[in-house]
């Protein structure tokens, strides 16, 4: 590695964080990161890169690494970017699978595409932390759960349903949850254990794995990497159906056009839409879904079942926010959001004597202002009920 | 894309580079490798299992154990050799994919 790149690194990083220092966040905890942050720029700044050797310079860059990934989600997190209603929302999922949920922060980088919702893990996991740790002597009280949300879509909460899947990869790298379950699997596969219907379950969700002829094995150096990625994907559909039910499946099907066909990272989406909705059918013959479940139980010790609550939906259907008692509920906005959508509006304007059918995007707008006002009510009462404590 | 890396492969690689420095003399990430060592000889010796091993080194700790299991059942993790550290960077170093773990 040439040192000279290292400078040109830091000095585009120094070009960024005179910037992004001064922005303002909602929460305490991102300003405390932010303070952490600014400890090490200086540590960086103070330090005579021309004194290091190769695997000193390979170790800063990773640092410098670090530094950009937290200013690329720190920059649309502020107090004017991020869509906190949803992030609270996720936040509540995140208790649900965490010890300590607390040492976390959910943040946000818009990006442009439609269709890029994704999770990042680099700040989630103990990966350069360590490094700063070691390098500079700096520990970071929170990790940074990453979250790409298409720019046009970020007060969506229709498709928002997909952040659900995306908690899901966050939650998958925490536990190490796929990769366990890729090893078992692949074990049992290749060893012969895995035999008759589940075989048959397995090949029928993974495609994509040949029957092996001769020494070969079902799972190889050549697919192992595609295999894990995809019980990722079914994994993650499992996990958000617990919180938003069926919602994701016509949206998914709809942004992939139905796709039938296994990806290199990801499972055809009929396969994924059928998997879901045998775990939320209660049909749990499928070995790959018994084996993610059961897995999941025993890495996690927490199980996978159905999180929601419903409450009842009289204010929605009055176009008044829902009434949410317990953030159990909160996740079941988005699965009355897609009914309203889908198939209940025209009889609520019956009802609320709308005579002049409204325009979709109007319906559009109702629907999100409902979900959003349902949401940030339940945030200001649980505010203040702590507050008058 | 301009440029794609995987986590595990970045985790292998920061991993390569820490020993490194730990053979040229410098100490300062002993810990964190030794930690790895000790992980994957405990995994070696059935004392932990896939489902119980750090889940921050996982990939590591079975890429080494699946590369040299009777390396690590044998080695004195309370007291690791130069040549210890040089021989487990030989085997980072190896031409095979690093992602490549299936048979636990």
């Amino acid at each position: 590695m040439d040192r000279r790149i290292l400078d040109l690194n830091f000095a585009q990083l120094s070009k960024s964080w005179a910037k992004s220092k001064f922005n303002n966040y909602a929460d305490q905890k991102k300003q405390e990161h932010i303070k952490q942050l600014s400890e090490l720029y200086e540590k960086l700044k103070q330090e005579d890169f021309s004194q290091l050797d190769i695997d000193d310079i390979t170790q800063r860059s990773y640092i410098i690494d670090f530094f950009f990934k937290n200013l690329e989600f720190l920059e649309n997190s502020t107090l004017n970017l991020i869509p906190f209603e949803i992030v609270e929302c996720l936040r509540y999922a995140l208790h649900d699978w965490l010890d300590a949920p607390d040492s976390y922060i959910i943040v946000t980088s818009l990006v442009n595409n439609l269709m890029s919702y994704s999770f990042d893990p680099m700040l989630a996991i103990d990966f350069y932390y360590p490094i700063v740790k070691t390098v500079y002597g700096l520990e970071f009280t929170h990790r940074l759960i990453q979250i790409n949300i298409p720019r046009f879509l970020v007060r969506d909460y229709l498709a928002s349903v997909a952040l659900y899947h995306e908690l899901g990869h966050f939650v998958d790298n925490f536990h190490e949850i796929t990769f366990r379950i890729a090893g078992h699997m692949a074990a049992g596969l290749n060893n012969q254990t895995v035999i008759n219907d589940d075989l048959a379950d397995v090949l029928k969700f993974f495609p994509f794995i040949q029957q092996p002829t001769g020494s070969y094995e079902y799972i190889t150096q050549n697919n192992f990497a595609r295999f894990k990625s995809h019980i990722a994907e079914y994994f993650c559909d499992i996990f958000a159906s617990q919180y938003i039910d069926n919602s994701l499946n016509d949206y998914l099907l709809y942004i992939t056009k139905n796709q039938d066909k296994p990806g290199p990272n990801h499972p055809a989406t009929t396969h994924r839409v059928e998997m879901s909705n045998s775990f939320l059918s209660g049909n749990h013959d499928s070995y790959v879904l018994k084996t993610i479940i059961n897995a999941t139980q025993i890495i996690t010790n927490r199980s996978i079942s159905t999180k929601y609550t419903k409450f009842k939906e009289d204010d929605l259907i009055n176009l008044l926010p829902a009434d949410i008692s317990e953030p159990s509920q909160l996740h079941y906005l988005f699965t009355t959001g897609w009914k309203i959508w889908k198939t209940d509006f025209p009889n609520i304007s019956t009802q609320n004597n709308i005579v002049t059918p409204l325009e979709d995007e109007k319906v559009y707008d109702v629907v999100n202002n409902l979900i959003e006002k349902s949401i940030g009510n339940y945030i200001v009462h649980t505010s203040w009920k702590k507050a008058t404590k | 894309m301009f440029y794609s890396h995987s986590v595990e492969a970045s985790k292998f690689d920061l991993f390569t580079s820490l020993l490194s420095t730990l053979l040229k003399g410098k100490y300062e990430y002993k810990n964190f490798v030794d930690a790895i060592f000790e992980e994957t000889h405990n995994y070696a010796n059935g004392r932990k299992n896939i489902y119980n091993i750090n889940k921050e080194n996982a990939p590591i700790v079975v890429f080494l154990n699946q590369n040299d299991s009777e390396f690590f059942k044998e080695i004195e993790v309370n007291q690791i050799k130069h040549q210890d550290y040089e021989h487990v960077y030989q085997l980072l170093n190896k031409s095979i994919s690093k992602e490549w773990i299936g048979a636990f």
